[in-house]
C-alpha cells in the first residue's frame, strides 16, 4: 500500500542527501510536490502514479542543488553594487554589532571592579572567551569576502590585537579585561577618569556606558532586519 | 516548445510580470505560465525555486509564508518597488528585440 507521507519523507531525504538541506527550501519544495500530487489525483491518477510524475517533474535533485548553490554562492560572495557610502554605512553598522560583545565584557569588568564581585560569579571568563571566540568567526567570516569590509576587518583585528598587547604591557592581565577592543575600552576608561575628575556620579557613568551597549545592540538588531540585510547581504550570510 | 535557454532567459520577466498583477506561489506560478502558453513553456518545476530565490535576494521580490484553508503553508511570493524597475527595464529590452525580428520579418515574409 502506498504511503504518500512516507514516500514523501522519504524524497526529502533524498533531497538532503544531494545538499538540498535548508529547511525553508525544504519545506517549499515538499509544499510544491503535493500540490502537485492533489491535483493529479483530482484529474483521475492513483497517489503513486501523481506522486511519481511529480518527483520527475519536480527535476533531478543534483541538478536541482546545483541551482541552489550558485543561489547561495551569490549569496555568500554576491557583492551587490552598492553606493560606496552605503557600503561605509554597512562597515560602520559592523563594527558595532562586533563591540558589542567586547562592551559587554567591559561593563561586567567594570561591575566586578567597583562592587568587588569575584570574577566567575559573573562568569566573567565565559563572557570574555565566548566574545573573543564569537569576534574572531565573525572576523574570520569577514576576510573571507572580497570587499570593504575585509578592509574593515583586517582593521578591527589590527584594532584588537594592538590594543589587547598594549594594554597588557602596560596593566598586566586584569588591565587587559578593559581592552578587547581598543578604542571603546580606550574611552570608557578616559571617560572613567574624566568622570572620576570631575566627581561624576557612578549612575551617570554606567548610564553612558549602557548607552553604548544599547547602541551596539541597536546595530546588530538593525543587521537582523531582513530588510536591512538585504542591503549588507555581503555580511550576513 | 521553446529552447532551453529561451525557457531560462525569459524567466525573470515571466515571473515579474505575472507577480505584478498579485502575489502568488510556486506551484501556481507554473501552472499559469503553463496554461498561457499552452504548454510551449514548460520549466521542470523544481528549478523555479532557485530563481524565485534569487530574485528575491535582489530584492525584487518579497516572500512569506501563509496558511492555506486546507491547512497546508505556502510560501507567497510578491513583487517589489525594485522588482518593477527591473520589469520596466526587461520589459523594454524584449519590445526592442520583438520589434527588431517583427520589422525584420515583415521586410523577408511579407
Amino acid at each position: 500500500m502506498f504511503e504518500l507521507d512516507q514516500a514523501i519523507s522519504g524524497w526529502r531525504q533524498q533531497m538532503a542527501a544531494s545538499g538540498i538541506k535548508m529547511l525553508d527550501v525544504l519545506n517549499e519544495l515538499e509544499n510544491h510536490l503535493r500540490e502537485d500530487v492533489d491535483q493529479q489525483v483530482r484529474s483521475g491518477l492513483t497517489q503513486q502514479q501523481a506522486f511519481d510524475a511529480a518527483v520527475q517533474r519536480m527535476g533531478e535533485s543534483k541538478a536541482l542543488k546545483r541551482e541552489f548553490r550558485k543561489v547561495n554562492r551569490h549569496r555568500a560572495w554576491g557583492f551587490r553594487n552598492n553606493p560606496p557610502a552605503l557600503n561605509l554605512l554597512a562597515a560602520w553598522l559592523l563594527l558595532r554589532a562586533l563591540e558589542a560583545w567586547p562592551i559587554l565584557l567591559v561593563v561586567s569588568s567594570y561591575l566586578i571592579k567597583d562592587f568587588e564581585l569575584p570574577p566567575h560569579i559573573l562568569g566573567l571568563w565565559g563572557i570574555q572567551i565566548s566574545s573573543v571566540i564569537i569576534s574572531i568567526l565573525l572576523g574570520i567570516g569577514l576576510l573571507r569576502r572580497k570587499n570593504v569590509f575585509r578592509v574593515c576587518a583586517i582593521a578591527w583585528f589590527a584594532l584588537f590585537i594592538t590594543g589587547t598587547l598594549g594594554h597588557l604591557a602596560t596593566h598586566g592581565l586584569a588591565g587587559s579585561v578593559y581592552a578587547h577592543l581598543p578604542h571603546i575600552p580606550a574611552s570608557a576608561t578616559i571617560q572613567f577618569t574624566a568622570f572620576g575628575f570631575l566627581r561624576v556620579s557612578y549612575p551617570v557613568f554606567y548610564a553612558v556606558l549602557l548607552f553604548n551597549t544599547a547602541m551596539n545592540f541597536f546595530g546588530l538588531l538593525l543587521l537582523a532586519r531582513p530588510s536591512i540585510r538585504k542591503l549588507f547581504r555581503p555580511v550576513c550570510v | 516548445m521553446l529552447s532551453k535557454e529561451l525557457v531560462a532567459a525569459s524567466a525573470e520577466p515571466l515571473i515579474l510580470s505575472l507577480l505584478s498583477g498579485g502575489e502568488s506561489y510556486g506551484y501556481a506560478i507554473i501552472q499559469e505560465i503553463k496554461a498561457r502558453s499552452k504548454d510551449r513553456i514548460q520549466w521542470t518545476d523544481g528549478m523555479l525555486y532557485p530563481v524565485l530565490h534569487r530574485m528575491e535576494d535582489e530584492g525584487w521580490i518579497t516572500s512569506r509564508w501563509v496558511e492555506a484553508e486546507n491547512g497546508r503553508k505556502r510560501k507567497y511570493y510578491s513583487i517589489k518597488k525594485d522588482g518593477r524597475r527591473a520589469l520596466a527595464q526587461q520589459r523594454e529590452q524584449w519590445l526592442t528585440v520583438h520589434s527588431v525580428l517583427a520589422g525584420l520579418w515583415k521586410e523577408r515574409y511579407v
